[in-house]
């Protein structure tokens, strides 16, 4: 009877106690990994895996654990694992991390991106930028390298102009990421940043993998997975938007967007400079779906399409009483399919299939133009770490154009095929030097001529926070179809070659970055006298970027200061001598500045300066001789989150040049030359407001 | 008439490492110790090491009062450099004494060594050399001697990154550790720096900003030496 008694009562020990033995393998896939941390994030127990990637560990935790696994250059895995009484066995597989990105070559690369330490902006920092009005590409030209052109759409990377630079949205290059619009009004971005969880912004010398931009690339990713469901209602001063996002399970979402916008209220409320005949309006519909499959790996299928309209009356400088309408209408249609993630033996893979559609109808007075652009393209880049040491990436892609462009009754047509090759990679050469190289060969059918570049950068980390990175690339475009559909033959790539060099310290809360460059143009196009082009015009662009953001020295107060200094000159296009081009501004600086007050509340601040720009003035001799005046302008903006909805609430709204500083962007001369016109913003000043209604 | 030998034999080797055993564990104590009383102490055991390992060879007698003197200097490192130059000295030649050195004799000698490079930076090239040295001596003699792989651990944790330092101190500790679990199978002395260990893997990983690993290997530290101010100091950091 005592025995059974004293049985009784340790039993319930005896169970209770009961280790439970966590055993495995870690591999990354094709072999062991050694040395691996494994352990359990409660309880802190754990090992490390021996030489065959195996380990154990006991514990006495019972219920959902999380196991960490961690390895360095590998990305840290945590696994949940229901404990119970059975003993558990894991087989893990980590993927590659990031041991080569420990020194980071810098040159020419901006990113912003969570969850990596070596970026030097944040998504947020470009959703609450106060110049940006949150849009991406406003944001990007307050970083080093841009020039303010006030007048034009399109960023100016380095002396380039805005066709030299190309937007890929998860590895798909986008025709038009921006808003059709009319001369002298430059388009927003029509993309949401809300949609991305990275941007990288190369101004120069960038990766073997992306082709045809003779300046600079933008390379935007979505986010992944949602966590939860989320109800999205966007009401702003200017139009109104909707959004639902619905997981359908835990390894698919899908996603819907809807919005309106209509500048009439404003142009109502803030006295113009232009005479509107259709407020700038725009519907816009997103649908996108994410399935995850069992490797991690992730699809996306993002279609997105809007249409526009806007219209106004042009002064003309040469009889201020006859005005001439121009009115435009637009359509954009982008369909991408991409999935990301590993197949067979531990290649990483990108492959990209994309649609787009674009279609302008402007009318200027009694005259039509037109352009339909369709385009298709596909892309299929494998890599590899090889080791710790050594990555490959090659790739291949194939980018189908076919536009047609009217005028009136004439019509051109210009059909495109652009196949490309490309291998690079990434080598460690010691602890502290990385290097990249890269090549990349293209075809273009239209010109059929084709081409093998190098891309080569080197970076050397010279402490603990700071490195310098030097690149060289060589970098080929296929010219703008305003050419092309004028004569395609006898044609060839237009070419430029970037020097960057680069230094970098990054510590705990402060960034700073200086970069100088040298940028050759070859090859340009040039329209001869007799009206043939011919691929004789050359240029130069040379110029120091610097970089200065804190994030310590005031609590709650983040900082950034960027300055340009950009020299540079072509003979191109119908200029008959070599003269600096007119969205070549010589000194550009910005400061933002975004200070928290509390969890709730946001204000930020900028300024922008930048040195004149040339116009053509006729009276002038000297051709672009003339500078327009200084550029200054300045924004606040703010925004407070609140849950008087009983959801998540945010409220934000922006000044723009409060101050009404005179912008002028250039001026329009009459035909004899001698009255001009002011080109300038379409308002002195602007103001936005607005709030977004989150329910989860 | 053997057998009587061999019985008389083991009961000696017994009993050696017996007092071997309790010298390290007086050492441990000592500095579990208010900080002022830990020199005398160490000098008190120091003069009385001969006697008290009477039943130990010249080698071991030599080790341990090499590794007293190496523990006093090292209390002498924050305040007194010079001071603790000397104790530093002194625990090298006591092991330079030795005829036929052992891997631990060598490990010892490395740990030294390159600590020397905190008291003579102008030579921390040649100290570093010299140790590297050592180690791999004490490595050929066995290659499972986790004091070996933790001087290893510790000399390329501070060997700055731009000598390629920093990318073999996770694998020389881990070891480490792999190789303090098998030696404690049968309590041995020496056993000393097992707490050192995830002291460094610690830092290690803190300073790759790996914090949570960081974490990870100071708690299993603190398990296992609650008391150890590094480890406490460490978690403080960490937290």
């Amino acid at each position: 009877m005592t025995r059974t008694l004293f049985i009784l009562l340790l039993l319930p020990t005896l169970v209770f106690s009961q280790e439970i033995l966590i055993s495995g393998s870690v591999s990354d896939g094709n072999r062991p990994i050694e040395l691996a941390n494994i352990y359990i994030e409660q309880s802190l127990e754990g090992t490390s895996s021996d030489v065959d990637g195996k380990f154990s560990l006991s514990t006495d935790l019972k219920g959902q654990v999380t196991i960490i696994i961690s390895s360095i250059g590998f990305e840290t895995l945590e696994k949940i694992v229901n404990i119970e009484t059975q003993d558990v066995y894991l087989n893990i597989i980590l993927k590659e991390g990031n041991a080569l990105d420990e020194v980071v070559l810098s040159a020419g690369t901006f990113e912003a991106r969570e969850k990596k330490t070596s970026t030097i902006l944040r998504p947020l920092d470009i959703v609450r930028n106060p110049a940006a009005g949150a849009d991406i590409f406003s944001a990007l030209q307050t970083l080093p390298g841009v020039s303010t052109v006030g007048d034009q759409t399109g960023i100016f990377v380095r002396g380039g102009q805005a066709s030299e630079t190309k937007t890929f949205i998860d590895g798909a290059l986008v025709t038009n990421p921006f808003f059709s619009s009319v001369p002298e009004i430059p388009a927003r971005g029509r993309f949401n940043p809300f949609l991305f969880q990275g941007t990288v912004f190369n101004t120069g010398g960038y990766s073997a993998e992306y082709g045809q931009a003779l300046s600079s690339i933008i390379l935007l990713d979505t986010k992944d997975l949602p966590t939860n469901d989320i109800l999205t209602f966007d009401i702003n001063i200017a139009g109104l938007g909707g959004s639902i996002t619905k997981k359908l399970s835990e390894s698919t979402s899908i996603s819907g967007n809807l919005s309106y916008t209509n500048l009439a209220p404003l142009i109502e409320i803030v006295p113009q400079n232009r005479e509107w005949n259709t407020a700038p309006n725009n519907i816009q519909g997103i649908l996108f779906l994410k399935h995850k499959n069992k490797n991690e790996g992730i699809f996306k299928n993002y279609i997105q399409y809007q249409k526009g309209n806007i219209g106004l009356s042009l002064v003309n400088p040469s009889n201020e009483t006859d005005n001439q309408d121009i009115d435009n209408t637009n359509q954009n249609l982008f369909i991408n399919n991409s999935f990301e993630g590993y197949i067979g033996n531990n290649w990483k893979t990108r492959a990209v299939a994309s649609f787009s559609y674009d279609e302008d109808r402007t009318g200027l007075g009694d005259d039509n133009f037109s352009s339909e652009e369709f385009l298709a393209q596909t892309r299929l880049t494998i890599r590899k770490r090889i080791n710790s040491g050594f990555r490959i990436k090659m790739g291949g892609e194939i980018i189908a154009s076919d536009g047609t462009y009217s005028f009136n009754d004439l019509s051109s047509n210009v059909q495109n095929v652009i196949s490309a090759l490309y291998v690079e990679s990434d080598l460690r050469l010691s602890k502290t030097i990385n290097g990249r190289i890269g090549l990349r060969g293209e075809y273009s059918s239209i010109l059929d001529a084709w081409n093998v570049v190098p891309r080569i950068s080197l970076s050397k980390k010279i402490s603990k926070s700071s490195s310098v990175s030097l690149a060289y690339g060589d970098f080929r475009q296929v010219p703008e179809s305003e050419i092309l559909r004028e004569q395609a033959e006898n044609l060839n790539f237009e070419g430029s070659q970037h020097l960057i060099l680069n230094y970098q310290l990054k510590s705990e809360g402060y960034t700073f970055r200086i970069e100088g460059y040298l940028k050759d143009y070859t090859s340009l196009i040039r329209e001869i006298p007799e009206g043939t082009f011919e691929n004789t015009g050359f240029g130069f662009a040379r110029g120091i970027d610097v970089f200065w953001k804190d994030e310590k020295t005031i609590p709650n107060l983040s900082y950034w200061i960027s300055y340009s200094f950009l020299d540079s000159k072509r003979l191109f296009r119908d200029f008959p001598t070599e003269a600096t081009p007119t969205f070549v501004a010589t000194h550009t600086g910005n400061f933002i500045a975004n200070y928290k007050i509390g969890e709730r509340t946001t204000l930020g601040a900028s300024y922008t300066y930048s040195s004149g720009r040339p116009y053509l003035n006729p009276n002038n001799s000297t051709f672009l001789g003339d500078r327009t005046p200084e550029f200054h302008n300045i924004n606040f903006n703010g925004s407070l989150l609140s849950d008087i909805f009983g959801d998540l609430t945010v409220f934000y709204a922006s000044l723009r040049n409060p101050l009404s500083f005179q912008q002028v962007f250039s001026y329009r001369y009459s035909d004899d030359g001698a009255s001009r016109i002011a080109v300038n913003p379409a308002s002195d000043w602007s103001f936005f407001l607005g709030m977004v209604i989150n329910i989860n | 008439m053997m057998l009587t030998l061999c019985v008389l034999l083991i009961a000696i080797g017994t009993k050696a490492q017996k007092q071997v055993v309790s010298i390290e564990g007086e050492i441990e104590s000592i500095l579990l110790k208010p900080q002022m009383e830990r020199v005398s102490k160490l000098n008190e055991l120091l003069a009385r090491i001969p006697t008290q390992l009477k039943d130990v060879n010249a080698t071991t007698k030599n080790y341990w009062v090499s590794y007293t003197h190496y523990k006093i200097g090292l209390y002498h490192l924050a305040s007194d450099k010079e001071q603790a130059n000397k104790s530093f000295e002194k625990a090298l030649k006591t092991l330079q004494a030795i005829e036929e050195p052992n891997s631990e004799n060598l490990a010892l000698e490395g740990t030294i060594t390159s600590t020397q490079i905190s008291v003579q930076s102008d030579k921390a090239w040649s100290l570093s050399q010299k140790a590297s040295k050592k180690f791999q001596q004490s490595l050929e003699l066995n290659a499972k001697n986790p004091r070996t792989h933790l001087g290893l651990g510790k000399s390329d944790f501070y060997k700055p990154s731009e000598y390629g330092g920093g990318e073999k101190v996770d694998a020389h500790l881990k070891k480490a550790l792999q190789y303090y679990k098998e030696e404690e199978l049968n309590k041995k002395a020496p056993s000393w720096g097992k707490d050192e260990v995830y002291y460094f893997l610690s830092a290690f990983y803190s300073r790759e900003q790996s914090f949570r690993d960081a974490k990870f290997y100071n708690s299993l530290g603190l398990k296992e030496f609650p008391k150890n101010e590094l480890l406490l100091a460490q978690k403080e950091q960490l937290n």
